[in-house]
């Protein structure tokens, strides 16, 4: 089957690629016959000076996001959850995740234009006698604004499985509540948390397992090498040395570094879902 | 009382946050330059004008860009849906012998991958570099939706294909006129997130094309609106529709948001579509994650 020859061409491949990272690539001698030099790509790189730096700024970016953007979609599919009428539920909806399918090019495009020196957000930080924020250039607000437009992409698209997750408590408990003289809030506190609770846990055991792995995208748009001391991350980093400075094993030895770490993540996280009855594969 | 006033407060909220900066995009597009400097835009439109959206429909770059991303995004989601659907069917057959140890060669490359490098060396070896297979192969490579095909071939009922079977049909007779036939809506779905995903990627583009001409929209649009701020190809785009009485900058961040409502209209134009699927897709894709 062609699927198969392409899969193993275009995937697996670069898998065996993966030795680069052992071995001084040059050019002409290729893929498979350069020189090897075994770990001295790694060793280079943790002591790399800038090998504490990019491991920080993944680590606090994602730890950040989870703390940031985990709560956010609950809170919008409990809000969605409690409309009564079917047509402005679906209205709520739908604009919501709206966001999630726009390129992160022009996201970045129009946060640029909003947080630049005479955009939207300086214009009402003037009026509250704030002073102008050069945002993009500031290494303070490089998370902020990263954190920040993913909640305004991501939320609304990641609510749909919190809200699949509701339609499945069983509407007796809520009508057996109601005889009770249960009000809105104690419904949602007693009733709809709780139901929602094993779907929480799996996908923050989940998010746990992705925390090494920062797409390359978003960071590639927003960042310029006057923030890299927060916004340069492991991707970012292997992207310039690899790809631009034609490292290629050396950056395909960080590449590996970080691989290594997600992998090990990703199999904890899964042993732990185990452990909570649900399955992840 | 209390209660009505706090749902409008959470609704209208709700609106500002999710719709208000498309209508500040339209609003920067379509008004004068000087009321865009003077901070005169927020509600409403001032001073209605389309000399933007003039500027970016004559632009070469964007229309080259356009044109590209159109043919990446059509052969690749005709890619995609034909190497997906025809492996999956194969896993599906009952009788296939090898069906777990296919499954499992799958399944890995989601989760192990040789990474940035490796890929790219490999795309030069094989002498892809600047071609647009480089964009669209790997992007058509996706254990997901081979799982999510087979699953849906598998719910088809075996007697159907029994029947056929009992009628002489082939596989390819059973592939193409039963399989195909009773899954439009999950090849639909499918479809329409291939497409809006080959649409909004750039990143391939960026590390394996070279050539000005092959650039996809997203590349164009990287270059206008979020590196090259008032220089380059940027100003050359503007520079010759700015006259005496318009205000430079204003113009400029008008010509930006005109650049981002004519690249995100094909995905306003299917999302009517994908709204349809929205729920199934998103589950299957929320799993994923």
């Amino acid at each position: 089957m062609p699927t198969i020859i392409l899969f193993f061409v275009f995937l697996y491949i670069p898998m065996a690629g993966l030795i680069v990272g052992f071995r001084k690539y040059d050019v002409v001698s290729g893929l498979f016959g350069s020189e090897w030099v075994g770990l001295k790509y790694f060793k280079q790189f943790f002591n790399d000076p800038y090998f504490f730096r990019i491991l920080r700024n993944t680590v606090v970016l994602n730890f950040n996001m989870l703390i940031f953007t985990f709560p956010a979609p609950i809170v919008l599919a409990l809000f969605i959850n409690e409309i009564r009428q079917k047509k402005v539920k679906r209205l709520f909806q739908s604009v919501s995740y709206l966001p999630h399918f726009i390129a992160t090019v022009v996201i970045v495009g129009l946060m640029k234009e909003v947080l630049s020196g005479q955009g939207l957000v300086n214009q009402i930080l003037e009026v509250f006698g704030i002073e102008r924020q050069l945002f993009f250039n500031d290494v303070n607000w490089f998370r902020p604004m990263y954190i920040g437009s993913s909640i305004w992409e991501g939320t609304g698209w990641a609510a749909i499985i919190y809200l699949a997750a509701l339609t499945g408590i069983n509407p007796e408990l809520y009508e057996s509540a109601s005889i009770e003289g249960a009000n809105r809030w104690q419904k949602i506190r007693f009733i709809t948390i709780p139901g929602l609770l094993p779907t929480i846990i799996i996908l923050l055991i989940l998010r746990f397992g992705s925390i090494m792995s920062v797409g390359i995208e978003k960071v590639f748009l927003m960042y310029n090498p006057g923030t890299y001391e927060t916004a340069d991350v492991i991707t970012t980093y292997v992207y310039r040395r690899g790809i631009l400075n034609m490292d290629y094993s050396y950056a395909t030895a960080v590449g590996i570094f970080n691989a290594v770490i997600n992998f090990c993540l990703l199999l904890t996280a899964n042993k732990i879902s185990k452990k909570s009855g649900n399955n992840l594969w | 009382m209390v209660k009505k006033a706090l749902n409008f407060i959470i609704i209208s909220m709700f609106f500002i946050v999710f719709l208000y900066p498309f209508l500040y995009i339209v609003n920067i597009a379509i008004s004068s330059s000087h009321a865009i400097t003077n901070n005169e835009v927020y509600l409403i439109p001032k001073g209605i004008n389309f000399i933007a959206f003039k500027v970016v429909l004559q632009s070469k770059s964007i229309l080259s860009g356009y044109i590209n991303s159109i043919v990446y995004t059509t052969i690749g989601t005709v890619l995609t849906l034909i190497l997906c659907t025809s492996a999956a069917y194969v896993l599906s057959v009952r009788e296939f012998k090898f069906k777990k140890s296919v499954m499992a060669f799958f399944t890995i490359t989601m989760f192990l991958n040789g990474g940035i490098i490796p890929s790219f060396l490999l795309m030069k070896y094989l002498g892809l570099i600047d071609s647009m297979w480089a964009v669209i192969i790997p992007g058509a490579l996706s254990a997901w939706n081979i799982i999510i095909f087979k699953t849906n071939f598998k719910s088809i009922p075996q007697d159907i294909i029994d029947s056929a079977k009992i009628d002489g049909a082939n596989h390819y007779w059973i592939y193409g006129k039963i399989v195909i036939q009773l899954s439009k809506a999950i090849i639909a779905t499918i479809g329409l997130f291939t497409i809006v995903a080959y649409w909004n990627s750039f990143f391939p583009a960026l590390l394996y094309l070279t050539s000005q001409g092959k650039q996809p929209l997203m590349i164009v649009l990287r270059k206008l609106i979020v590196v090259e701020n008032m220089r380059g190809e940027f100003m050359n785009l503007i520079g010759k529709a700015v006259t005496v009485d318009m205000d430079e900058i204003g113009f400029a961040r008008s010509v930006k948001m005109a650049i981002i409502i004519v690249s995100i209209f094909p995905i306003l134009l299917v999302y009517p579509f994908l709204q349809k699927y929205f729920t199934k897709g998103a589950l299957v894709g929320s799993i994923k994650e």
